[in-house]
């Protein structure tokens, strides 16, 4: 077991990051998420962007997109930077 | 006897990374050079899913601007240490996963199997967590009909469980693959695929969390 975890170090750290990137989610949520009455915060878009620097992680690295072919990758890293953009400019829009 | 010696069985051949090109073909494009992991067919499938989730998502969001108060309210009511620690629970089962990937490349197929059962065992307390989340809103009178928050939690967080639930089947296809003594032609491919649909899985909870539980 040790050693698949060594030989897996790169996506070991990877979900660490991700963990910890959760609980500062969380922690933004809580304290940054603006008083009643607020739309938009910065607090929310940081959450946001967060969010899909996760995603990209999980794509490109635990579904091995990062190996794969170069039509998968630009489809895949379209994705995530048009819907991180368009959800943080919807999320402001409409608050 | 069932994969309970790792050395016996034979490894798993990585497909290979391109065909090689024919004179007929000529030189292969730079674009689809390379090894999908798993079954072409289902990346399309995985795709759409990714789409069609994108538009929920985006839904989400104009819905919340027509109501901030109901969605502020309806976001109260969510316990955000149950959305954690489902994100972190679906996080360690994709790492497990992909421990279990890796096992089965070298050959370890017993603990390959024990890891997949683990991402399994993940998988469940998910499912745990949200029927007790569920049933905690359903006691207090909430319920899809409650108001646009509740209908789009409900809808979006059960869509994704039925996800959850295929996934789960998938690990287990997996696990059974590894406990095969002798290696299918097929099943790298059908690992691959299982793995890929799990972290989809997992993929797509990551952005529903931050949704639902923090910024509406």
């Amino acid at each position: 077991m040790q050693q698949i975890v060594r030989n897996s170090r790169a996506s070991v750290v990877i979900w660490a990051a991700l963990v910890v990137a959760t609980l500062a989610s969380w922690w933004l949520g809580i304290h940054e998420g603006g008083a009643p009455g607020d739309g938009a915060t910065v607090g929310g878009v940081a959450v946001l962007v967060i969010t899909f620097v996760k995603v990209w992680f999980v794509g490109r690295h635990f579904m091995d997109i990062r190996e794969s072919t170069l039509l998968l990758r630009t489809i895949f890293d379209a994705y995530v930077v048009l819907l991180c953009t368009a959800l943080c400019v919807l999320y402001l829009v409409t608050s | 006897m069932l994969g309970t010696d790792d050395e016996e069985v034979q490894p798993l051949p990585r497909p290979a990374v391109a065909a090689a090109p024919t004179a007929k073909d000529g030189p292969p494009s730079r674009w689809t050079s390379g090894h999908v992991p798993g079954e072409v067919g289902l990346w399309i499938f995985i795709l759409g899913d990714m789409l069609v989730f994108g538009l929920f998502f985006g839904i989400f969001i104009v819905q919340r601007g027509d109501g901030l108060e109901e969605f502020r309210a309806g976001r109260e009511t969510l316990s955000t240490e149950f959305g954690v620690a489902n994100t972190v629970l679906l996080l360690t089962g994709s790492i497990l996963v992909v421990l279990g990937m890796r096992a089965v490349r070298e050959n370890r197929r017993r603990l390959a199997s024990q890891l997949l059962l683990g991402a399994m065992a993940t998988g469940t307390m998910f499912a745990i967590d949200k029927a007790i989340e569920w049933g905690e809103k359903f006691g207090d009178g909430l319920n899809p009909g409650t108001n646009d928050f509740y209908t789009l939690y409900f809808a979006f967080t059960g869509i994704h469980l039925v996800h959850l639930l295929i996934g789960m089947v998938a690990l287990g296809v997996m696990v059974r693959l590894t406990r095969r003594p002798t290696p299918g032609e097929h099943d790298q491919a059908l690992l691959e695929s299982g793995a890929t649909f799990w972290h989809l899985v997992d993929l797509l909870w990551l952005v529903l969390f931050p949704l639902f539980y923090l910024v509406a």
